[in-house]
């Protein structure tokens, strides 16, 4: 605030009235509040999947990839999963079940973990949501001490979509 | 009992400089928690959810960000098959591969050789058909795209 000297009164202070820049800052604050979004962080799962590449046989690790079946029920949801021959049945514990098993084949941090590869073979009206918790079970598990992920797989890849045949 | 005089026309100056300063606090939480990227995320597609979903810690250079879900009524029911949600556009996954095509002439523009490098970041509706999905990634595939990534919800562990 600057003052003048008034040789009949004084020094002054010169008010400098603040009401429009309030003004102007709450009208930044309405701008960003109705553009603000808040929503849930959302992650990736990334996927090499070059068309018509030819198996890689670097490895001198010669392992079958382990095949997952998702079978779908009427509605879309999963009716049952199989993990080669065995049937793991359906729901949260056929997911937790196949996650035990695929640990059990690659183990944690083995040599394992860069050669195999999950091929998913899903029916194709099963609802999306079941293969992505399929990926799940199949590439990690959440450490529950840390609550960092932990993979043990890390090539997926998909068997060719069998659209199902129109009803008459 | 005697009252004293009423001081009159006295004025109470107000000091605004804290409401300023509070005001400017909000101002910059706004400023560093918007993201003006989220115009890529169409509200449409409900995504599925994984625990071991997570942000990618190193950006791709190059994303095709491609989203497949519903058109809803006002209840949420779906009214509608699969579409994809592309340019403000809802298109059938059928009609979609001129509009590919002219996205991989777009990046030939700067990379005329040599693989394409985008990274398709397909976000798909939990409810949306495997096989459809797995028609999109194979569409990309057949105009030359390699990599993929598939857009998850994060899901806390409780």
């Amino acid at each position: 605030m600057q003052r003048l000297r008034d040789k009949s009164h004084g020094i002054h202070k010169i008010p400098i009235d603040m009401t429009p820049m309030i003004d102007a800052v709450f009208q930044l604050i309405i701008f960003f509040m109705l553009t603000l979004k808040i929503r849930t962080e959302e992650g990736n799962f990334d996927i090499n999947m070059p068309i018509g590449a030819p198996a890689q046989a670097s490895s001198q690790l010669l392992v079958p990839d382990i095949k997952v079946r998702l079978i779908a029920n009427r509605a879309g949801g999963l009716g049952r999963l199989e993990l080669g021959r065995r049937s793991l049945g359906n729901g949260d514990q056929a997911y937790a079940t196949l996650n035990e098993s695929i640990l059990g084949i690659v183990g944690k941090g083995g040599a394992l973990n860069k050669e195999v590869e999950v091929e998913i073979d899903a029916d194709y009206e099963l609802h999306y949501q079941e293969v992505i918790k399929a990926i799940t079970a199949c590439t990690g598990r959440v450490n529950p001490a840390t609550k960092q992920p932990e993979r043990f797989v890390e090539k997926i890849k998909f068997a060719p979509p069998r659209k199902p045949a129109a009803e008459p | 009992m005697k009252l004293g005089r009423l001081a009159t026309d006295s004025k109470v100056d107000l000091d605004m400089t804290p409401m300023i300063d509070i005001v400017f606090q909000l101002i910059t939480f706004f400023m560093v928690v918007i993201n003006f990227e989220a115009g890529e995320i169409d509200e449409r597609v409900k995504l599925a959810q994984s625990e071991l979903a997570r942000p990618p810690k190193v950006k791709p250079d190059n994303e095709l960000v491609l989203q497949m879900g519903f058109q809803r009524d006002p209840k949420g029911q779906v009214v509608s098959e699969p579409l994809l949600f592309y340019n403000s556009q809802a298109i059938p996954l059928e009609e979609f591969r001129p509009l590919l095509k002219r996205e991989t002439a777009f990046y030939r523009l700067s990379n005329p050789t040599g693989p394409i490098r985008t990274t398709v970041v397909i976000r798909a509706d939990a409810e949306c058909p495997a096989g459809r999905v797995q028609e999109l990634i194979r569409l990309c595939q057949e105009e030359k795209y390699e990599k993929f990534s598939l857009r998850a919800m994060q899901l806390e562990v409780q």
